[in-house]
């Protein structure tokens, strides 16, 4: 269950239109590496996990990129708020006009639309721990990719955030994996798959759940 | 994990310096933790002195003041629950969420009654207060 709190988690306060940011900025709404896709990822790799550190830390991450996603969605609508008909024809925003006005909709900055099938729920705790320490540092790259272009100082404090909160969460899923790690066998972590091989893990790791 | 594993990942376990940023500071540099603020050169290089995270030559109206305190006690208590999440034992973060919890619950009580509801325990409606995506309230 998940209840809403009437308020960003890093506000959000633009006062200059730049459709041409906007567009850039989507990507961490729909892209690959967005926000969506990170806390679509973790919530949904969440249930499998052997262990309740490691699913309860999914979930708070989860419901944290949600936030996130609602901060990017925050900035892209104040971006265009006042978007002109003019400005929509030239700064690159008028195809995504055409399809949107000015509404908000998930896709990649180069207007490839959200796709479930850019993030992984493998069903093995080190794969997914992996991948969502890869996660984290792709979505750091595109923040600083963000903030190599975009001078607008009411943008690059959010972005600043939010690329803050990617080296955060890759040490925690980093201390995630360590725990998962400690409950296996050393000599061999690959033996069997926790998420999977219940028999073998009752005799085996008892730690486990 | 003490020793060092072939084929696997391994990130070290934070530890507990019991330094922690104050919380509007942590807000604006995304992290309770001094040591996990790793600015990025090219996000150093422009100026931000008139943004909104150092706006600090414009009197807030009470309002954006108590919304800044929320912001700022919110996400030091996000902060320290990821923390928690992998580190259940500390005692030191567990008394400070407990504090954390507490000093919100009053903020959020205390926006409710002068301004407008924030959460589901709160009594307000949806045609009171501006949409946090508005960017009027920061």
């Amino acid at each position: 269950m998940w209840t809403y709190e009437k308020r960003l988690q890093f506000p959000v306060r633009i006062t200059h239109t730049c459709p041409k940011t906007a567009q850039m900025i989507i990507s961490q709404y729909g892209g690959p590496d967005g926000e969506l896709s990170a806390s679509m990822r973790y919530l949904a790799q969440r249930y499998t996990m052997p262990s309740k550190e490691a699913g309860g830390l999914l979930t708070d991450i989860g419901t944290e990129e949600l936030g996130h996603m609602e901060i990017i969605c925050a900035m892209v609508y104040q971006l265009t708020k006042n978007l002109t008909i003019e400005e929509a024809k030239t700064a690159g925003f008028d195809a995504y006009y055409i399809d949107h006005t000015k509404a908000l909709w998930p896709q990649a900055a180069a207007g490839i639309p959200f796709n479930a099938c850019e993030f992984q729920s493998k069903g093995d705790a080190i794969a997914d721990l992996t991948e969502n320490l890869a996660a984290e540092q792709k979505a750091r790259v595109v923040y600083d990719n963000l903030l190599r272009m975009i001078p607008d100082s009411d943008v690059r404090e959010p972005l600043k955030f939010l690329r803050t909160r990617e080296i955060v969460h890759f040490q925690r899923f980093g201390e995630a994996l360590e725990k998962i790690k400690d409950n296996l066998d050393e000599k061999n972590f690959y033996y069997y798959n926790p998420e999977f091989d219940i028999k073998i893990k009752k005799i085996e790791t008892p730690g486990l759940l | 994990m003490e020793t060092q594993h072939l084929a696997i990942a391994s990130v070290p376990v934070q530890v507990w310096s019991g330094k922690l940023y104050e919380y509007a500071q942590a807000l604006h540099a995304g992290t309770i933790f001094p040591e996990l603020n790793m600015p990025f050169f090219a996000a150093e290089s422009v100026p931000d002195a008139d943004s909104l995270g150092n706006s600090g030559d414009l009197p807030l109206e009470e309002r954006d003041q108590l919304m800044a305190k929320i912001n700022g006690i919110s996400f030091a208590l996000d902060d320290l629950t990821l923390f928690l999440d992998t580190h259940p034992a500390q005692q030191e973060a567990i008394s400070l969420r407990k504090q954390l919890i507490e000093e919100r619950k009053r903020l959020l009580k205390e926006y409710d009654q002068k301004f407008y509801s924030l959460t589901k325990d709160c009594e307000g409606l949806w045609t009171q207060g501006s949409m946090p995506w508005e960017g009027v309230c920061i």
